[in-house]
């Protein structure tokens, strides 16, 4: 059956983890080798690493730390920020990231999903896409949401899964930070129009947003700052949800292998 | 012949395909000590060797012809000894795949299918084992539910040597098991301590030399 992963997300800029309100306004939240090796424990089903310094500043991901993160996770591993070619994302997967993200290098050239997919597998190819509302409809931004790009959401989504990707990251920049719970309209016109796995991210506050979210169909729910600041464990977000009649993996008993 | 390379050796097939890297780190977890094979005839040193895929079955499986493993694949397997397929590299054990018409390592009847678009592909998900009877030894370590991760679009749906099963709108073979070949579609290096629990018990599992 389908079920939902529940992913918290290590914005790092830095070196360390990070986070802010609508990509701005940045609070320290850790070192992210521990946070990782913590989030892989505490029953994580995933873990995404967002370098979101790369872009802006025009260098490469940390590829190093990401390695380091890597060794600490016995989970799926996402890394994205800044991969902008086939060899950036192969020095990602080569040093333990199973997928990688990209964003804005991905709007640029779309061609660069298609490059990664051809080599590494859609499966390995996750489209990051920052959203903003623009009345009825949404709008593409990159740069951290800095950059509009005039592109429509609908329109984008159509162009990245024909390209080969294999999964979609997709960030309310409205909602990013919060705490105000998923944008419900955003994932309901995505879900129809795509049917490749769908990552929901930006605004979640409490227990009673992820179910929200769960409930939209999504394949996961994205967070960080309650796991990163502590006001939620992902024991009690799975919890909340199997009580709630939501798939979700449960771990086994805590013997040792 | 090189020097016996000990028990607690791990070969790894490098056929230049995907991340190798989280598999040797979840074998230096059960303190094996995992060793990228880049060499055929090399295979044959040791007790334990893992088949790794990632992506493409038609990709795989040239690679895996162009580097010049299947016949050392083939040998070992007709010798009896131990081998294990992990995603892609247990779906090479079969005779093919709907993704390619290159054709498998033929070591297990069987083809693998493009998967039922009833749910969204891929599948990329943990999902709970399904257990038809007693479990199999590779499973002994673990007790009530095994869940674990899955990546793929592509799976076998029967196999007289399943010995676990997954439902994802259709059920599909998860694992299988020939005496010491072994395969698994799941990825037990990603799947916490759930997965190290099943690859142990993999590991430990008796074959010729072992």
């Amino acid at each position: 059956m389908q079920q939902v992963r529940v992913i918290p997300c290590l914005d790092v800029a830095g070196g360390r983890v990070v986070k802010g309100v609508s990509f701005v306004e940045l609070r320290d939240a850790g070192d992210p080798v521990a946070l990782g090796e913590v989030y892989s424990e505490a029953g994580a089903d995933e873990l995404i690493f967002l370098d979101i310094g790369a872009t802006n500043s025009g260098r490469e991901p940390l590829v190093d730390l990401a390695a380091r993160v890597a060794q600490g996770v016995l989970i799926p591993f996402t890394v994205g920020g800044g991969i902008d070619s086939l060899e950036t994302a192969s020095r990602l997967l080569r040093v333990g990231a199973d997928k990688v993200s990209v964003n804005s290098a991905a709007v640029r050239n779309p061609e660069l999903i298609r490059a990664i997919s051809d080599v590494y597998g859609n499966q390995c190819v996750v489209v990051a896409i920052d959203v903003r509302r623009r009345g009825a409809s949404y709008e593409v931004v990159t740069h951290g949401g800095r950059r509009p790009t005039g592109i429509e959401l609908v329109r984008w989504v159509d162009r990245v899964q024909a390209e080969g990707a294999g999964e979609l990251l997709v960030t309310s920049m409205d909602q990013d930070g919060g705490l105000g719970g998923y944008d419900a309209d955003l994932y309901t016109e995505v879900l129809a129009r795509t049917d490749i796995p769908v990552i929901a991210s930006g605004g979640v506050g409490k227990l009673e947003d992820f179910l929200i979210g769960a409930r939209l169909g999504v394949q996961g729910l994205l967070a960080a700052s309650v796991f990163h600041f502590g006001t939620l464990t992902i024991r009690e977000v799975k919890n909340y949800l199997a009580h709630h009649d939501i798939a979700v993996r449960q771990e086994e008993d805590e013997i040792d292998v | 012949m090189s020097a016996d390379p000990g028990l607690g050796e791990v070969a790894i097939v490098d056929y230049g395909i995907g991340n190798l890297g989280s598999l040797a780190n979840a074998l230096e977890r059960l303190e094996y000590r995992p060793v990228l094979v880049d060499e055929p005839q090399r295979l044959v040193d040791f007790d334990r060797v893992i088949l790794p895929g990632v992506g493409h079955f038609g990709a795989c499986a040239l690679r895996v012809r162009q580097t010049g493993f299947e016949p050392a694949l083939v040998e070992r397997v007709q010798e009896g000894r131990w081998l294990l397929g992990i995603c892609v590299g247990m779906q090479l054990l079969f005779e093919g795949s709907d993704e390619s018409e290159i054709p498998g390592l033929s070591l297990l009847s069987g083809k693998v299918e493009r998967m039922s678009k009833v749910v969204r592909l891929p599948e990329m998900q943990w999902n709970r084992l399904v257990f038809d009877g007693a479990r199999h030894p590779v499973f002994a370590r673990s007790s009530g539910d095994v869940w674990v991760y899955f990546v793929h679009s592509y799976a076998v749906r029967e196999s007289q040597h399943a010995i676990a099963w997954e439902d994802y709108g259709l059920r599909y073979v998860a694992a299988v098991a020939k005496g010491p070949l072994l395969g698994v579609q799941f990825h037990p290096e990603k799947s916490g301590k759930s997965g190290l629990r099943v690859l142990a018990g993999a590991l430990n599992l008796e074959g010729e030399g072992v």
